[in-house]
């Protein structure tokens, strides 16, 4: 006799207390209409102009096509592999303020790519007040900008290469100063700090959270990501955990 | 060492110790009705149509290794209750692949039977948790890619929950689930038309479809559908597979009349 109970637990949302919290496990992808649903409830926008070969699946490998994202499988868990022409954004209702926050991504090559952007909170223009993590061409490095200055935290230890597992861990301070934490497959991080710099009233208008851009179109980076939360107060990495 | 997780939030970041776990194992009660038949002798087996709700009891201790002083209780019991709010996953040791939503419906706290009232700090607190729906299911979702030929999907012991994008191919395009013998137990149809790039994509949960096109935007698609939606049931599948998750060869299996697809799944569970 077939038990006609179908799970119901993805219809009632999570509910975080994050400012901002995407997980693919969560399947973000699925909402009610293909909307690309955060676990706070941002309702994203997520677009390829290209299809994306040899994506892993648990049973062979597939290709992506412009309307499929492609989630991958690697070491048994899925995370969503972005190319540079994947452009992924949630609107962002957040003010200045001490903010935290983690990535957790594979590394694909974006590092050596100067500028570079593995996460940001912008506008589409790139432009004004917001914060981002980019990379040198050779480490990673955190930047804030308040609309005119821009301070930046950069690693001077630690670049992963390509398939390792990198956990991004950060803060802003309410004076403005920065911290940026790495750590590659779960050895101990390294660490960049920058200075103060008094925060803005706002971000600039329009500024979305983005994974894999800075802007609309500005400084795309492939990556395979699983994970990106945003919280408020300087956390510690335990403190991190606990935000859910 | 975290044996429960609620959230992100572990005993062992509460600072307390588990004392009690009750019914997290256990499945809900799912009572069926006998039917009569008109004309005939004999009763038939009424499908689940609810299921009883499950309560969770969770009791953990915070000890004087972790509170030490009364005036700390506050804060403790606060953390506490910061911890439970929201719908959470639980997770425990004891099934680290799983996990079980829940929602806190009864918090209490108090002291420590046998200790003296405000003469020492430690606490007990039960915590009563009610699972939603339940079940339990995978922590981890998995992605599989589909083609014309037969692809086995694996179950637990509740039906799986699916959602495919499928791209490419020819309309009328045919979804065929077979059983774990191989045998056709439904095909979904669907005459969507697909633009360049674009993909059909059906959440095998909830029977919805929609076209994804390649400028992000969805048009629904249900209209385009005709047939059977695949159930991924535990039903389907036979041989030890579904116990010993090695023999997936044996779960239902899905196929496409063409193009490919990427499935999307995460199996779940009674317990």
């Amino acid at each position: 006799m077939r038990d006609t109970r179908t799970a119901q637990l993805s219809t009632v949302p999570p509910v975080s207390r994050a400012l901002f919290a995407v997980e693919v496990a969560d399947g973000p992808w699925i909402g009610d209409n293909g909307a690309v649903v955060a676990r706070t409830g941002e309702r994203g926008t997520w677009t390829r102009s290209a299809t994306l070969a040899a994506v892993a699946a648990a049973n062979s490998s597939y290709t992506a096509a412009e309307s499929t994202p492609a989630l991958e499988v690697r070491d048994g868990l899925l995370g969503w592999r972005l190319a540079t022409t994947d452009a992924l954004s949630w609107p962002a209702g957040v003010l200045p303020g001490a903010l935290s926050g983690v990535l957790e991504m594979v590394e694909l090559g974006a590092r050596t790519v100067a500028n570079a952007t593995l996460w940001s909170l912008r506008n589409d223009a790139a432009s004004g007040a917001g914060l981002w993590l980019d990379t040198s061409n050779a480490f990673y490095r955190l930047n804030y900008s308040d609309g005119t200055t821009t301070r930046t935290a950069t690693l001077t230890s630690g670049q992963p290469s390509t398939g390792q597992r990198v956990l991004f861990s950060w803060s802003l301070a309410a004076t403005g100063a920065l911290t940026l934490r790495q750590s590659i497959n779960n050895a101990a991080p390294t660490t960049a700090t920058a200075a103060a710099l008094a925060l803005p009233s706002a971000w600039a208008s329009g500024a979305r959270w983005r994974i894999g851009r800075r802007g609309s179109t500005a400084n795309p980076a492939a990556l395979w990501w699983r994970r990106m939360l945003v919280a408020p107060g300087v956390l510690s990495a335990d403190q991190l955990a606990e935000v859910w | 060492m975290t044996t429960v997780r609620l959230g992100g939030t572990t005993d062992a970041l509460l600072g307390a110790h588990l004392l009690e776990l009750t019914q997290h194992l256990s499945a809900p009660r799912a009572p069926r009705a006998a039917l009569g038949m008109p004309g005939r002798l004999g009763t038939r087996l009424a499908s689940s149509s609810g299921v009883a709700p499950r309560e969770i009891t969770l009791g953990v201790y915070f000890g004087p290794d972790t509170l030490q002083l009364l005036p700390d209780r506050p804060a403790r019991i606060a953390r506490l209750e910061s911890a439970l709010a929201g719908r959470l996953p639980l997770w425990t040791v004891d099934r680290p692949l799983v996990r079980t939503w829940v929602v806190c419906t009864r918090v209490t706290v108090g002291p420590v039977p046998g200790a003296p009232v405000l003469g020492t700090a430690v606490l007990d607190a039960v915590i009563t948790l009610l699972a939603l729906d339940g079940g339990s299911e995978d922590m981890e979702p998995s992605a599989l890619a589909l083609g014309t030929a037969r692809t086995a999907v694996a179950v637990g012991t509740l039906p799986t929950h699916a959602t495919l994008w499928w791209s490419g191919g020819t309309s009328p395009r045919t979804l065929t689930e077979t059983d774990g013998r191989g045998r056709t137990i439904g095909v979904l149809s669907s005459t969507a038309t697909l633009a360049a790039g674009a993909s059909l994509v059906l959440d095998l949960d909830r029977k919805r479809a929609w076209v994804q096109l390649a400028d992000g935007t969805r048009p629904v698609a249900d209209g385009t559908l005709t047939g059977t939606w695949p159930a991924l049931d535990p039903d389907d599948a036979v041989g030890l597979g579904l116990l010993d998750g090695t023999s997936d060869t044996l779960a239902p299996g899905l196929s496409l009349s063409s193009g490919t697809g990427l499935l999307i799944t995460r199996r779940r569970w009674r317990l």
